[in-house]
């Protein structure tokens, strides 16, 4: 496969930061009175929240930008970004099911946090699936940059439900400060480095793959005219 | 350890490798179908 500077410099990176954040969870981050060892779940948790967030927030940008100027390299980015974030989300929910179960003493409930990231989840796999129906280009493009937009919503939606409802999910920022020691903020600090370092290269190659199909299809045009 | 905490590491390490191992190979495919057409029709445009 051809590879450019980027594309390794960046896939280096997120390795090297990624392994440390991992050791910080295990070697450097205090264990925690109550929940002792299964607390260190939450690190990469909220890590992989925020990129996924973050992914769901650039595929909003892209879409929007993509309807002013329907230039097609905002959908692909658009998409992209979706494919990627939709993987951090994944990781998201799972983990914090598997935070769940010894800490509330089930998998799964129905409570505000947890019902709007499980439609969240929902929206973003019909979005990758359905850009696959459409037959035409133009079309879907249109489409799913306004579906982008309106999927969004869960976003902030999901942000403000431990908020403004009452909820069970645990709420560490609140009213500015952390309820974390020095340690812990240090190692949720290099989790969100690593995970964006992450987010980035693998929506890098994902935008390149992207290019290269549409690189194709136009040669197939070109030759069938 | 608990073996929640190990499943969600599992996790937390292979499911973005295999998203970039799924990139990989698309990509790698999609170079190769590039390469035989660009080469293909330089054959016949040689013809």
């Amino acid at each position: 496969m051809e590879t450019d500077k980027t594309d390794r410099v960046l896939a280096t990176l997120s390795m090297l930061i990624f392994s440390a954040a991992l050791g910080m969870v295990f070697f450097y981050a205090p264990q925690e009175a109550t929940m002792g060892n299964i607390q260190r779940i939450f690190y990469f948790h909220l890590a992989s929240a925020w990129v996924g967030f973050f992914g769901f927030f650039i595929t909003f940008l892209a879409s929007v930008t993509y309807l002013a100027s329907r230039k097609r390299s905002w959908d692909i980015l658009a998409h992209a970004s979706t494919e990627v974030g939709l993987i951090f989300i994944t990781m998201t929910v799972l983990s914090g099911s598997l935070w769940a179960k010894p800490v509330w003493g089930t998998y799964w409930t129905w409570e505000p946090r947890l019902t709007i990231s499980a439609v969240q989840w929902f929206l973003y796999v019909a979005y990758v699936m359905l850009r696959n129906l459409t037959p035409n280009q133009e079309q879907e493009a249109r489409f799913a940059a306004v579906y982008g937009v309106a999927a969004f919503a869960t976003v902030p939606l999901s942000w403000f439900a431990i908020r403004w409802w009452r909820t069970i999910h645990p709420q560490i920022l609140s009213g500015g400060s952390m309820a974390l020691t020095p340690r812990m903020q240090q190692t949720l600090l290099a989790s969100l480095i690593a995970f964006t370092f992450v987010y980035a290269a693998l929506l890098y190659e994902r935008v390149k793959l992207a290019h290269e199909q549409e690189k194709f299809i136009a040669l197939q045009m070109e030759e069938t005219r | 350890m608990p073996i929640h905490l190990i499943l969600a590491y599992t996790l937390f390490i292979t499911l973005p490798l295999g998203l970039a191992l799924s990139i990989g190979i698309r990509r790698r495919k999609m170079q190769k179908k590039l390469k035989r057409w660009t080469s293909n029709s330089e054959d016949g445009k040689k013809e």
